[in-house]
């Protein structure tokens, strides 16, 4: 199950370097598949999964660029921390990778009722 | 049924992608924008710049860039076409975004970028003819084969940059927007000079002009627009003797009145658009040689208009300010020389009221005769909104605009529009970067006066100053030979004694080389005095800075680079050691309160400085504008467009009979007088700050009561800088006030090793996730000066290069 959670995550990381934003959906479309769990736990590891990949992404990059433009941006929505910002990222990661690995866990699922 | 919660899954994700993708009101499409990798985190520098060994196709030759310790660029070239090849390259490189905002408000297209809510920006861009003065400016420049070498140069430059850009490469504000850039090209320089012109010489009051005429009369228009005060001390100094005989004009025998009362808007010319610059000779100097001084002031915003740049190639070699989308430096010196701007008032803008034949506005009646016009279809495009076809009728004075004519030719409800034709200096063809380009080649004054020659608009005071040890200034532009007072109110269209008939002959513009006075200056006040046999206009700034610039000029011997940065920061104000003493003696200290009287105790005592740490600035312009606001507003209550007196010109008045027409409030019984209004003006005024301020305290300290904020270019929030506690005001040299004040000081020291320093605020970066997006706003803000790196030679790699300096440089090398 680790091992899954980590190649989500994992791949949800590099494929986002060469990818689009979505990309964040596609390991949890392709394991999902994989994975025989409930549909909430499934969820869940998609979501946490990739939720912890652009989390640490973007906490990464706030930290190397010294809150600079972080804390613009915070500004700019209105934010007081800029730790909500790298929360709000890691969120949409999630969320998408959430829906993707469910998504697909539900197709295995309805396939195996046959 | 069993593929029921698959079904509903999948549709949720994909809602929620289409959410995530989707631009909601100003909220960029979240998706992309938080993407860590290719979002917004994308633009969070987070390496200092780093050596480069790389091919750039499109370029010629080999080029090497060094970036100094600022990030400035300095640009080695071995021809023409890459050195502002590579201007362009860098410029869209650190500033793209800029660039292009720039040249879509002048094209009228800021619509398509940003929504309805620009419209009628857009609409009077296109009906002042912004794109039509663009195209013949560019059908000029390619008549002149070096400029138009340069323009393709520069354009391909940035465009090199631009194709190089994926996506998640583009610069922040296009993401927050959800737009892309576009292909540059040379229309897109001349639009970006006719925005230039557009802000510094589309100032007038043609129409506010022809009200105060009708409803004051002509003796106070005397009185106030057409006296001097008697403090100004021109641009060109009263002892200059014009030995000329004015080219003749002829004049109308009356003057026309215009059907207008309510009418155009008149350009909104921001307040704050001013500058200082001045050479003095050797004579004056420690170092026996010219040093000169130029701030142009301008609204500030992030990024700064300008970009500093260093250009070296063959015959060139040239440091200064750019422009963002102009090749060349603007205000800047080279190994010879320097020079420097501010702007000239004149008036080079005139309204011409029409009349057309019918309403299909083919015909217009001239000179005795109808006279066919020409259409415009102006097609502006609405980001998501449907696109506004507007069509614009010209004229030979210029583009047609609609009046509103609520109230025009006094029969109430007979509402006929009323047509102006914009007779302006920025559709004349002209070719103003060929100025700029030999200007940085100039080796001496004779280069430097045949280089203005070519520059046409925006006018400007060009101060001069060579290591040969000449000093000079021209009033530079392109003026139209007028009669007296000519376009000063709404002009008759129909009579082309109202045309304008020819120019000023370059040779009659006033200028100086080498006073005897030992330095040249200008302040934007009246460039000559009376005698002067051209007319130019009437509205130019107060006397107050240009004066204190000549009298400490006058006053200092062996000047220093200090003393001249001593006199950019100087926060004197003329304007209040002016008037305050009579104010002081004009209220009734009886009727104060304690606070109030420890307040005005404080203004007794002081020394007429714009300092940030005092309060007596805070509360001496805030009673000022409550005084001078109390003696106009009644004369003033009328519901159309009237010119009010200049400020010295009031101060002036007051000074010479404080109880004249104007003090009285006509609308209450008694009759008021300078103590009354003076003392009711102060106590709410005070009322005023207390409310904004609170009780008298520290946070009325001048520095904070300027309010001077530097916002983004889009006035986003989190990407200016806001609440600089700083010193100045619009009297004062250091002309800095509320988000407007010196946009680049500048010193140069002339001589076989030519020195320099300078200071802009703001950065080299456009990017707000740069640490060079706003770094040198501190320095600018108190006053310091970086000494600029001018290299005669590349500072690495070569056998002249300075040791510790070389560290902090960053080295590009680029082969074709």
């Amino acid at each position: 199950m680790i091992i899954l959670f980590l190649l989500i995550a994992g791949n949800a990381f590099f494929l986002n370097l060469v990818l689009p934003w979505w990309s964040a959906a596609l390991p949890g479309l392709f394991f999902g598949y994989r994975m025989n769990v409930t549909p909430i736990r499934a969820f869940g590891m998609g979501f946490f999964a990739v939720f912890l990949a652009w989390g640490a992404h973007a906490a990464y990059v706030h930290i190397a660029s010294n809150g600079v433009l972080s804390s613009r941006m915070a500004e700019l929505f209105g934010l007081t921390q800029e730790w909500i910002l790298i929360l709000i990222t890691a969120v949409i990661g999630g969320l998408l990778s959430g829906f993707a690995t469910l998504t697909s866990s539900l197709l295995a699922h309805s396939r195996n009722k046959k | 049924m069993k593929y029921l919660p698959f079904s509903l899954s999948l549709t949720a994700g994909l809602a929620l992608i289409w959410v995530l993708s989707t631009r909601w009101g100003n909220i960029p499409p979240m998706g992309p924008f938080m993407d860590p990798d290719g979002g917004f985190w994308a633009q969070a520098e987070r390496q200092p710049p780093s050596h480069l060994n790389d091919q750039l196709l499109g370029l010629m030759d080999s080029v090497q860039v060094f970036f100094d310790d600022r990030r400035v660029p300095h640009v080695f070239a071995q021809n023409d076409h890459d050195l502002y090849f590579m201007q362009g390259f860098l410029q869209a490189r650190d500033r793209l975004f800029q660039m292009e905002m720039q040249t879509y408000d002048a094209a009228g297209r800021l619509s398509e970028l940003l929504g309805p809510s620009l419209v009628e920006r857009d609409r009077q861009s296109r009906r002042w003819g912004m794109v039509f003065g663009a195209e013949k400016a560019v059908a000029e420049v390619q008549k002149h084969e070096p400029s138009w070498t340069i323009f393709k140069a520069y354009s391909a430059g940035v465009n090199a940059f631009i194709s190089s850009l994926e996506p998640e490469q583009f610069p922040l504000e296009y993401k927050l927007l959800d737009i892309s850039p576009e292909p540059w090209t040379p229309l897109k320089m001349a639009l970006l000079l006719k925005n230039m012109t557009r802000t510094l010489a589309a100032g007038n009051s043609d129409v506010s002009h022809s009200n105060t005429l009708a409803y004051f009369g002509p003796e106070f228009v005397e009185q106030f627009f057409d006296k001097d005060h008697d403090l100004l001390d021109p641009i060109i100094p009263a002892s200059r003797v014009w030995d000329f005989e004015r080219v003749p004009v002829r004049r109308p025998d009356t003057l026309f009145v215009p059907k207008v009362a309510k009418s155009i808007q008149p350009f909104p010319v921001p307040e704050g658009i001013g500058s200082n610059n001045w050479a003095v000779s050797g004579e004056k100097t420690a170092s026996g040689y010219p040093i000169l001084s130029n701030d142009p002031h301008l609204r500030l915003t992030l990024p700064s208009i300008w970009y500093e740049i260093q250009l070296h190639g063959p015959g060139v070699n040239t440091y200064g300010v750019s422009l963002l989308g102009a090749p060349g430096v603007v205000i800047g010196f080279n190994e010879q020389v320097a020079w420097g701007v501010t702007n000239v008032a004149s008036d080079v803008l005139d309204w011409y009221e029409i009349r057309f034949e019918n309403q299909k506005k083919e015909r217009y009646w001239h000179d005795g005769q109808w006279k066919a016009t020409s259409k415009r279809i102006e097609e502006i495009h609405v980001r998501s909104a449907e696109t506004i076809i507007d069509t614009v009728v010209y004229t030979h004075h210029g583009p047609v605009s609609e009046v509103s004519s609520a109230n025009t030719d006094g029969q109430e409800g007979s509402t006929r529009p009323i047509y102006h034709a914009l007779r302006w200096i920025a559709h004349e063809p002209s070719n103003e970067i060929r100025a700029f380009y030999q200007l940085n080649r100039a080796e001496n004054y004779d280069d430097y006066v045949e280089a203005l020659t070519h520059y046409q608009a925006p006018a400007q005071n060009f101060v001069f100053a060579s290591s040969e040890g000449d000093i000079a200034l021209w009033v530079n532009g392109r003026f139209p030979n007028k009669w007296d007072g000519q376009g000063r109110t709404v002009s008759d269209g129909t009579d082309p004694l109202y045309d304008w008939q020819g120019w000023i002959p370059r040779e009659h513009h006033p200028h100086i080389k080498n006073p005897e006075r030992g330095f040249v200056s200008s302040a934007n006040q009246e460039s000559t005095a009376p005698d002067y046999p051209y007319y130019m206009d009437d509205v130019y700034a107060p006397f107050e800075r240009g004066r204190r610039i000549n009298e400490r000029l006058s006053e200092l011997d062996n000047m220093t680079k200090d003393d001249m940065q001593a006199l950019l920061m100087d926060n004197y104000s003329y304007h209040a050691a002016e008037i305050l003493p009579s104010m002081l003696s004009w209220i009734q200290t009886d009727s104060l309160n304690t606070i109030q009287s420890e307040v005005l105790d404080s203004l007794q005592t002081w020394n007429y400085y714009n300092n940030a740490s005092y309060r007596a600035p805070s509360v001496f312009r805030s009673w000022w504008y409550t005084l001078y606001e109390a003696i106009l507003v009644d004369e003033y209550d009328a519901d159309f467009p009237l010119r009010t007196p200049a400020r010295d010109r009031l101060v002036q008045q007051l000074k010479e009979d404080s109880n004249f027409w104007m003090v009285d409030h006509r609308s209450t019984e008694v009759v008021e007088t300078i103590g009354d209004q003076a003392t009711r003006s102060f106590i709410s005024a005070l009322n005023d700050l207390t409310e904004v301020y609170g009780v008298w305290s520290d946070d009325w300290d001048w520095g904070w009561v300027i309010n001077n904020d530097i916002p983004h270019l889009t006035q986003t929030n989190g990407l200016g800088v806001n609440d600089l506690y700083s010193s100045g005001g619009a009297e004062s040299v250091n002309a800095t006030r509320g988000s407007s004040g010196p946009s680049w000081r500048m010193i140069v020291e002339l001589g076989p090793e030519i020195k320099a320093w300078g200071v802009y605020p703001g950065g080299t970066s456009g990017n707000p996730g740069s640490p060079n997006y706003d770094h040198m706003i501190e320095s600018w803000r108190t006053g310091k000066l970086y000494e600029l790196h001018f290299y005669k030679a590349p500072p690495i790699g070569s056998t002249m290069s300075s040791g510790q300096e070389s560290k902090s440089v960053v080295k590009w090398s680029l082969r074709p």
